[in-house]
């Protein structure tokens, strides 16, 4: 049986924990019955629950990828696989993937209940929604989400990635950003389908409440758009939403986009995160994470590029939105009135900008001019 | 007479047996009209094409595809057939397209010839009897009626210029029913007497050596009540029995379907494997541009995701360019496709609709790029059909009206007309392009003959390199998901023979990991050069790829190639 000591020492220093490790109490051990035998540990710091698997050589699975296949027969005991590998570069959570086909994250944060990374894309592939990873196994104990196994999107790319891709493409190129090569929009395009088709099968899946317009003037942005929001009389629903939508979060595939990371925004409550909200919210953020990307490409480059990056940023917000509002039309799901709907989405952007301003000016100064210049505009 | 009593029998040259030919041949469209001027009277002839196998044979083509050059007033490109059984005068006679089958044959090259079942021209002798009055023996032949609004849910499917399914015949009073132009009346092949008389068409040119026919227009031969007359299995069942037909006189011949739908929908012409042995596959085509443009893979990863098995012994056809076969509409028709919006947005190809141009002028004279899209097209699951004048990078002529545009006179040499004919330049039926870029002058097969680093020195060694890969024709295909999206790599397998395929689709040099762990000691050799690269690992395979680069990679197991 390891000893509390040990289960310490392994704690120290892994990227995925926050805590102290030195105060860190083991709140359970669990021998679990596979090859080669591991314990599943469940330990206390801070105010969070953290997991271990530990082998019986006092080895975490972190630094012994072998023990993986142990873990995966307790969590799907019917794949049988030929190989792993560690998933690098994982903040809070670790990943194995077995013969290039099959993920196992094991969740090393864990709440007081189901994990919305998996109870979200479960229900919305039940809701006829194709565009996340289907859930093949989950691992609980206790009400609580321990470790879950989904495909592997072999070869995926995120949409952070390709729209960098897009802007060097045009940064080089120098003409305008629908003739230079590597467009995005026909991918924005499918983006915005993809995400009104999101927020339905999040309706169908979790239901929805009306939304009060006027508490939702007075709270989105801190009611700084409380004037221009004062007149709606239909707000839309308030359904559950991805939450920390943006274009990292979404992959794409050989055959589509995937949608990912359903844990919400790190920095809120686990209530919080799975309260109901408006749809736009979710399409605020991705529409700053265009301006982001726009932004970022351009600080790689020597030569000033910002008007090609402005370009580029206006000419896929288009066309994220147009085919966003296209397939939402009709769901009552965003206000009826689109004047109304495109105000309360601005309204959300700049809560969105807000929240990166103050983001950046603790963590990274030099950036903070980013959020600055889309407040400002969106403020005009 | 009879018709079967006109098929002159003679002694045959035929191929070798290989009933699977058509799965690893390399196709080569002809335009007789624009190849070669054998008779000096300005427009090309089967005496010309006999003249110019040899060139055909050295580039390496397996397989000619000729359009039609059967009798035809010409108001559909000889589409418009008046006689199935005798040549266009101006193209030739008899013996020339028994001495050209027989001369290709020798060389080792195979014919297959357009063939227009689904209608005839109205100057037709069948539809002239046919209309005279409504007692006459072939009265039925066509498909009559008193009403022009039946089978309404048919679409008009030529709407610049019909607006009507229907057309009135004042002769004999009745309507007479047509998919394509009023001049076109189709054929009734609920009648039992027309299904006949086709199959007597079909066996008087396979007697007479044709390795096959591509079956032009195929899913509109019946009409049905309450529905839009296309695909019906009515058609299946007849094309099933002319393969049965086929199959039981004439081994290795091969039929090939213009089907210009979905694949989901074109791989019912293959039936069990016992309909046709070919269909065109359409989409790929515009997708491989696409992803070009984008510089990324996923048009062509998504169309091949969405394309259905075929059954064995069934083969794609697949094109970058032909002679007038795809217009944005057509491929539009089915809403699973978004490929209008990716269009749309493209000012380039907007500007040419359709893609009515050819390849050069479409990729802006760039080598790399046409080079890589050739790559593709000689890699991917299908046989390729390469289209007169692209092994050349030949241009267009856009004010020629769009389909003409493509068919300019073949450029040989920059003697007088090109070298296409000794006739005088006012009697050609085009004018050659004479241009400085693409002009007869500057592009001709003399000089790229003689430059052993010209385009077409390059394609003629990728088809010798192709040859010498079946797996290219039969293996099994499998993408490899590599990390960097502007790069398409996948595997082509057949038996232990391995290729790899690596292709960068974008205008900038490109790192690529690729996981290849399956081939975990494997040597890679380049098949262009033979030169052979660093063994594969247990780690992902990294490669660096040139703008538009492309490697086709041979991996030999073990110490083979130690």
């Amino acid at each position: 049986m390891i000893s509390d000591d040990r289960v310490r020492e392994l704690l120290a220093g892994r990227r995925w924990f926050a805590g102290d490790a030195s105060t860190a109490q083991v709140l359970e051990r669990t021998e679990l019955d596979c090859d080669p035998p591991l314990t599943d540990v469940l330990v206390a710091s801070d105010g969070h629950r953290y997991q271990l698997v530990v082998d019986a050589d006092g080895a975490e699975v972190d630094d012994n990828v072998a023990d993986a296949y142990g873990l995966l027969k307790v969590v799907a005991p019917d794949e049988e696989v030929s190989s792993v590998r560690h998933l690098a570069a994982e903040q809070s959570n670790t990943s194995f993937v077995f013969d290039e086909r099959i993920l196992l994250k094991l969740f090393r944060k864990v709440g007081d209940g189901p994990n919305p990374d998996v109870d979200v894309p479960q229900a919305l592939r039940r809701a006829g929604f194709g565009h996340v990873p289907d859930v093949l196994a989950r691992w609980q104990r206790d009400g609580r989400d321990l470790a879950v196994v989904q495909p592997f999107l072999a070869g995926a790319t995120d949409g952070w990635t390709l729209a960098l891709t897009s802007l060097r493409q045009l940064f080089a190129e120098g003409t305008d950003p629908q003739s230079a090569g590597g467009d995005f929009a026909p991918e924005a395009t499918r983006l915005g389908a993809m995400t009104a088709d999101m927020h339905v099968a999040l309706y169908a899946a979790f239901g929805q409440d009306r939304a009060d317009p006027g508490l939702l003037a007075k709270s989105v942005a801190n009611g700084q758009c409380e004037p221009q929001l004062s007149h709606i009389d239909d707000g839309g629903a308030l359904i559950r939403v991805h939450g920390d939508y943006h274009l990292g979060q979404v992959m794409r595939t050989d055959e589509a986009w995937f949608v990912c990371d359903f844990e919400g925004e790190p920095a809120r409550s686990e209530l919080e995160r799975i309260a109901p909200n408006s749809p736009l919210k979710d399409v605020a953020g991705m529409v700053r994470s265009f301006d982001y990307a726009a932004a970022v490409a351009a600080r790689e480059q020597d030569a000033d590029v910002h008007a090609l990056a402005r370009a580029w940023e206006r000419y896929n917000r288009v066309e994220f939105l147009e085919s966003y509002w296209t397939a939402i039309h009709g769901s009552e799901l965003v206000p009826r009135s689109h004047a109304d709907a495109v105000a309360l989405m601005e309204a959300f952007e700049l809560e969105k900008a807000l929240y990166e301003v103050n983001y950046e000016r603790a963590h990274r100064p030099a950036w903070a001019e980013i959020p600055e210049a889309a407040v400002a505009r969106l403020r005009a | 007479m009879t018709v079967t009593d006109r098929a002159v029998q003679m002694p045959l040259v035929l191929p070798p047996r290989d009933p699977t030919w058509y799965q690893r041949a390399v196709f080569y469209e002809v335009l007789v009209r624009g190849f070669y001027d054998g008779n000096a009277d300005g427009t090309g002839d089967l005496r010309g094409l006999i003249e110019k196998l040899d060139y055909i044979e050295w580039l390496g083509v397996d397989c000619l595809w000729l359009l039609p050059f059967y009798q035809s007033p010409l108001r559909d490109g000889g589409y418009d057939i008046s006689d199935f059984f005798s040549v266009l005068p101006e193209y030739g006679n008899d013996d020339d397209v028994t001495e050209l089958i027989e001369q290709a044959h020798r060389r080792g090259i195979r014919i297959i010839a357009d063939m227009v079942m689904n209608h005839t021209s109205d100057q037709h002798p069948w539809f002239q009897e046919s209309r005279s009055d409504r007692t006459n023996p072939k009265a039925d032949w066509y498909v009559w009626g008193d009403d022009d609004t039946r089978w309404s849910e048919a679409r008009v499917i030529f709407t610049d210029t019909e607006s009507s399914n229907w057309t009135w015949d004042g002769r004999r009073g009745q309507y007479y029913w047509h998919r394509f132009f009023s001049h076109q009346p189709d054929l009734n092949f609920d009648n039992l007497d027309v299904q006949a008389a086709m199959f007597d068409v079909l066996r008087f040119w396979l007697d007479r050596g044709l390795d096959g026919f591509r079956l032009d227009a195929v899913p509109y031969l019946f009409e049905r009540d309450g529905t839009n007359g296309e695909n019906l299995p009515e058609t299946h069942e007849y094309l099933k029995q002319v393969r049965k037909e086929v199959d039981a006189l004439y081994p290795d011949r091969v039929l090939l379907a213009e089907a210009n739908q979905w694949p989901a929908d074109v791989v019912d012409y293959f039936g069990e494997g016992d309909e046709c042995h070919m269909a065109f596959h359409f989409p790929v085509m515009p997708r491989i541009f696409m992803a070009v443009r984008r510089e990324q893979r996923y048009p062509i990863t998504e169309i091949l995701a969405q394309t259905p098995d075929i059954p064995e012994g069934c083969q794609w056809g697949i094109f970058l360019r032909n002679h007038d076969e795809l217009t944005l509409e057509m491929v539009t028709d089915d809403e699973r496709d978004y490929m209008y919006s990716e269009y749309a947005k493209d000012p380039r190809m907007k500007v040419n609709i359709g893609i009515r141009r050819r390849l050069a002028p479409l990729v802006e004279n760039d080598t790399n790029v046409a080079e890589l899209l050739h790559a593709l097209l000689f890699s991917l699951p299908g046989s390729p059909v390469l289209y007169y004048g692209d092994e050349l990078g030949m241009g267009d002529n856009i004010y020629l009206g769009d389909r003409d545009s493509v068919r300019t006179p073949m450029q040989w040499s920059p003697d007088r007309n090109g070298g296409f004919s000794r006739s005088d330049f006012a009697q050609l039926y085009l004018p050659p392009l004479m241009d400085s870029v693409y002009g007869y002058q500057a592009c001709n097969v003399e000089s790229q003959m003689k430059n052993p680093s010209s385009l077409l020195h390059w394609m003629r060694r990728m088809i010798a390199v192709r040859k010498q890969h079946p797996l290219f024709g039969i293996g099994s295909f499998e993408i490899v998901h590599a990390d960097n999206p502007s790069v398409l790599a996948f595997v082509r397998e057949h038996e232990s023979d391995v290729v790899l395929c690596v292709n960068n689709l974008s205008s900038r040099a490109q790192p690529v990991e690729l996981p290849l762990q399956r081939f975990d000691g494997y040597a890679p050799i380049e098949l262009l050069g033979r030169v052979p690269f660093p063994k594969i690992g247990e780690l992902p395979y990294f490669v660096t790829l040139p703008p538009h680069g492309f490697f086709w990679f041979q991996l030999c197991a073990g110490d083979e190639h130690a």
